[in-house]
């Protein structure tokens, strides 16, 4: 007699597949990270250094001193935020690879408001700030949203050139109307009263808590509420949302709202918690990187959070490496980028391995 | 009273011959590495796969060809190794998506950002990374003497340097290849109904390692002929988003290369003309016009998305029914 039955063949041998499928989830990235390092050390010899020593200088800049660890979070600050938003718009299938812009335009936009009414106190402009920056950022992904909406444009390009339309905006905001005039180099008016205070044992600004109250609503918000709900349906199978729940329209444009406004929000805390300034560099790359640190989180609020700090302790490993021993900046962002290689690879190969053992259980059971 | 030699252009300078020329033939040069990477693009999207790391495989074409033309000092050398370093990439690509069946939106942005990293590492370690980098040997001009003379177009078609004809060459010959051989149907049949192909005894996964090999390797050879033929020096991140727009063009040119050639060329004179209004002396601020072909490449992107030129089968990674 056969019976076709869909439970493991032999329940008592090995884990279950959820625990398996958990297990898989953490391990991938933590493999991936150790997988880059490796290949990172063999980078740093052709560099003509030796591999243990300048680990050895990364580690202990970022894991034993007070300024490795500030440095560490003020960077992982803005990660996290923009990595967050973007993530979850990857759960949902949304594709943004523009934060970079829109973190500019929210920047760009709240000093051009605070610019000018630079004389109301901290607990005012503060808070507009923030508004202003997630109001920029948000603008400028809807212009992706509406051309994915409307005109059925792949978001990866559209918000990627948005970039490219950013940046030569901003040169033009800080060399002309939003110039210091007291200032030779084209950069902006100093933030002044916006300017974030700065609490506990570590210096760090306040933009840090906005990081330890986003990550857990936005993990609830994931779990627990219909529009996490939606978040993940999206990215399982759109159509079905689209036939039960939304409309095709809702979905697209509200990952890129979502993800444009954490972006600007981290352009303004860039701006008035550690720059003082928008100049050239306000962007500093922070948008792209948070490409990295969602994809290494899982796109998991709590899981960008880990990569966020993961990833900053390396860049700030790595710049304490350049000081030392003149090794480029360039290669730990090289081992970065090849972490998401790793990942995309080690769950494919999983996923492989699982549906393989699938099989071969369902065999056992079939005659 | 000013003894700069450099022509600054004046308001009327527009309407003259002269400048519609010159900004013909620049914009030819300009459209040359942005057609040759989208026409790879192309081969490669048709076949199913779409490789977001266009950016990347011209940076890293870029930067072998530099390297070759340097140490080598032949434009030649630079532009083969080039097109080995696109290809090299690209199979390193084709291997993640096509076989290992790796997501191909993460795979193509890790190669982007890896090649955008490791390039600006390679060029700081070896040439210095300064801001008066080495310069790579500059390609001949042929000059054609007298069709060159032709006015508006004798200087774009009949007075360019040695590697933009050879770039041109390439351009024809795979447009005339694709139009009626039994490859392009294969590429296509794979790109449309891989089950089909499958069933009539192609190896889908085969037609797509090679479509995605050959496509980077036109976009190494893009990258190349940017740094050799046009610019003569390499820097970090120099194509400056020129993959994206080699991207664009391939949907805006809805996956036909007649299309996509004339999109570049569109673009070029656009970038042409957005070089020369820079120096002219006007009330739009110069950022603005740098901006521009950004802008109206997502313009442009409007008008081919919906279409139904698309290949069905884009980034949906083959996998026959009776296996896992």
């Amino acid at each position: 007699m056969t019976t076709i039955d869909a439970r493991p063949a032999t329940p008592t041998r090995g884990l279950s597949h959820a625990t398996r499928a958990r297990i898989t989830t953490v391990l991938t990235p933590v493999a991936s990270v150790m997988a880059a390092l490796l290949v990172g050390a063999v980078l740093i010899a052709f560099a003509g250094e030796n591999p243990v020593d300048i680990y050895r200088t990364m580690f202990s800049e970022a894991l034993f001193t007070r300024s490795g660890w500030r440095e560490t979070l003020l960077q992982a600050t803005p990660l996290a935020l923009i990595a967050v938003g973007l993530g979850l718009g990857f759960r949902a299938g949304v594709w943004n690879i523009g934060a970079e812009g829109q973190l500019i335009v929210g920047a760009v936009l709240s000093i051009a408001v605070i610019g000018s009414v630079n004389d109301a106190p901290g607990i005012v402009l503060i808070p507009l700030g923030l508004v202003l920056g997630a109001v920029g950022g948000a603008l400028w992904a809807s212009i992706a949203g509406y051309l994915a909406v409307r005109h059925g444009v792949n978001t990866v390009i559209s918000t990627l050139l948005l970039v490219f339309i950013a940046e030569p905006l901003l040169n033009w905001a800080v060399r002309s109307p939003l110039k210091d005039p007291e200032s030779f180099l084209p950069q902006s008016r100093v933030i002044g009263n916006a300017t974030l205070p700065q609490m506990g044992f570590l210096d760090l600004h306040i933009g840090f808590l906005l990081v330890l109250i986003v990550v857990p609503v936005a993990s609830y918000v994931l779990r627990r509420t219909r529009f996490g709900f939606l978040i993940r349906a999206h990215g399982g199978n759109r159509f079905a949302v689209y036939a039960n729940e939304t409309r095709e329209s809702v979905m697209p444009m509200a990952m890129l709202v979502l993800g444009g406004s954490l972006a600007g929000i981290a352009g303004f805390i860039q701006l008035a918690g550690v720059q003082t300034r928008v100049g050239s560099g306000t962007a500093a790359g922070f948008g792209f990187t948070a490409i990295i640190v969602a994809i290494l989180g899982r796109n998991d609020p709590v899981g960008v959070l880990i990569a966020a700090v993961a990833l900053s302790a390396m860049l700030v490993g790595a710049e304490a490496a350049q000081r030392d021993s003149g090794l480029p900046v360039a290669l730990v962002q090289s081992v970065q980028a090849l972490v998401v290689i790793f990942v995309a690879a080690g769950d494919a190969v999983a996923s492989r391995v699982s549906a393989r053992r699938a099989r071969r259980r369902s065999r056992a059971v079939l005659p | 009273m000013s003894f700069d030699p450099v022509p600054v252009l004046a308001q009327s300078d527009i309407v003259t011959l002269t400048f519609w020329t010159a900004v013909l033939a620049s914009g030819m040069r300009l459209a040359v590495s942005t057609g040759v990477a989208a026409i790879g693009e192309m081969i490669t999207e048709r076949s199913g796969v779409l490789n977001l790391g266009l950016e990347g495989v011209m940076l890293a074409g870029g930067f072998a060809g530099f390297a070759a033309s340097f140490e080598s000092g032949s434009p030649w050398v630079g532009l083969l190794a080039g097109l080995l370093a696109g290809a090299f990439v690209g199979a390193g690509f084709a291997l993640l998506v096509v076989y290992l069946r790796v997501d191909q939106v993460v795979a193509g942005l890790g190669l982007t950002l890896f090649a955008i990293a490791f390039t600006s590492f390679l060029n700081r370690e070896i040439y210095g990374g300064g801001t008066s980098p080495p310069r790579a040997p500059k390609p001949g001009v042929v000059e054609i003497p007298v069709l060159k003379e032709i006015p508006l177009l004798g200087e774009s078609l009949f007075s360019q340097n040695v590697v933009a004809y050879v770039a041109i060459g390439v351009v024809v010959v795979i447009a005339v290849a694709l139009r009626r051989s039994y490859w392009t149907i294969v590429i296509d049949a794979v790109g449309e109904t891989p089950s089909a192909a499958d069933a009539a005894g192609h190896s889908v996964r085969l037609v797509r390692f090679a479509a995605t090999v050959i496509g980077s390797a036109l976009g190494g050879l893009a990258g190349a002929l940017l740094i050799v033929g046009q610019l003569g020096f390499f820097n970090s991140n120099i194509t400056a988003g020129r993959g994206w727009i080699a991207l664009a063009l391939v949907i805006f040119g809805r996956w036909r290369p007649g299309l996509i050639v004339a999109g570049a060329l569109l673009f070029g004179v656009l970038d042409a003309l957005q070089f020369r209004f820079q120096t002219l002396d006007s009330a739009v601020p110069f950022e603005f016009l740098i901006a521009l072909p950004f802008v109206v490449t997502l313009l442009a992107l409007t008008i081919g998305s919906r279409s139904a030129a698309a290949p069905s089968a884009l980034t949906i990674p083959f996998v026959r029914a009776t296996e896992d």
